[in-house]
């Protein structure tokens, strides 16, 4: 396996940590089905550069420090800081778009408690009915 | 060199690591990624050849596992006490045995009694190789309690145990540790196997000590 390889490897386990970069731009990647050619693409990156730019610590802290961060990485690997900040940013919203809100996550858990009809909410055929609901009308 | 002149470890050497450990303890973006590009391929190398039996695929994420946590938590290395490399080996090496233990415990949960007995020579196997008596001795020893016993050596005397443990066999990189390498072959060859046998002396005598055998 090549060094590459390896630090790709690294990479995705990586993502599982918000420390960081690669939990960002992976998911990023993964949100907009690109592989690794198509985000270095996105990214302006060198390809073979992608795994180490994945490994370097997620931007943080108030906007100096932020700033000061995005700088460092982009001088390293030669990229454009506005875009590299641009698909942080779309990342980011991303993330927020596909977690739902803890109050849903406990309805969801009531729900499987107690059963999949609640008192008040729509039975499964209900929701597929033609009828508009209120929200609609 | 005096073997407990006090002088801290980056005087006898150095492997870059601890400019590197500054530039992650001051939290640079870029810090955590040349962690990996530098020693994460040479931390595999090194537990391949020394874990040639066991799985490729868990030793590399052994590897990956420490390096991401070093990464993110690089206090955990002190640079006074041994090498950046020194430092993951022997934690790497305590994490394998760690990987292995959960191994057999899931295995032990799902193997049927009968065929225990077949197992029972992969799991005695030692960690290396047993030409050295001494090696016998290190093999069984346990990283935790064998870091509770660091006080008791110096930086440099600290640097031969872990040399020891990690199996190293070459001269010169004794020599190295002990600041002997202006010294003629012949010299430095009975200079270092002094010193080892002082400093495994101390360490078993200490063992015994604190624990109650050897």
């Amino acid at each position: 396996m090549s060094d590459g390889d390896l630090l790709r490897r690294a990479a995705e386990r990586a993502s599982q940590d918000p420390f960081y970069l690669a939990s960002s731009l992976l998911a990023y990647s993964r949100a907009e089905r690109l592989d690794d050619a198509g985000l270095a693409d996105r990214l302006g990156c060198d390809p073979a550069s992608l795994p180490a730019l994945l490994l370097c610590r997620r931007p943080m802290g108030d906007a100096p420090m932020f700033r000061a961060d995005i700088q460092a990485i982009a001088e390293r690997f030669g990229l454009d800081p506005m875009r590299l900040v641009r698909l942080l940013r779309h990342a980011d919203a991303l993330a927020a778009s596909t977690v739902p809100p803890a109050g849903h996550l406990l309805a969801a858990a009531r729900d499987r408690d107690h059963g999949d009809q609640q008192p008040g909410a729509p039975a499964a055929d209900a929701l597929s009915s033609s009828e508009p609901d209120e929200d609609d009308a | 060199m005096a073997p407990d002149s006090g002088h801290r470890l980056a005087d006898v050497e150095d492997d870059g690591g601890r400019a590197l450990h500054e530039r992650l303890l001051r939290g640079e973006p870029t810090a955590p990624s040349d962690l990996a590009n530098l020693y994460l391929e040479p931390l595999i190398g090194w537990l391949r050849h020394h874990y040639p039996h066991d799985d490729e695929a868990l030793l590399d994420t052994v590897a990956i596992t420490l390096i991401l946590k070093v990464g993110k938590e690089p206090a955990q290395y002190d640079p006074d006490r041994s090498t950046l490399s020194t430092y993951l080996r022997m934690a790497a090496r305590g994490d394998v045995k760690n990987a292995r233990q959960s191994g057999r415990r899931r295995a032990a949960r799902q193997v049927p009694l009968e065929n225990v007995e077949l197992r029972s020579p992969t799991r005695n196997r030692a960690w290396v190789s047993a030409a050295d008596p001494a090696d016998a001795v290190i093999g069984d020893l346990d990283d935790e309690r064998l870091t509770a016993l660091r006080e008791h050596f110096s930086a440099q005397d600290w640097e031969v145990v872990l040399l020891r443990i990690d199996g190293e066999r070459r001269t010169e990189r004794f020599a190295a540790v002990l600041g002997l390498q202006d010294r003629p072959p012949d010299e430095q060859a009975h200079e270092v196997n002094r010193a080892k046998e002082r400093i495994m002396g101390r360490l078993r005598r200490r063992w015994k000590k604190k624990y109650g055998h050897e």
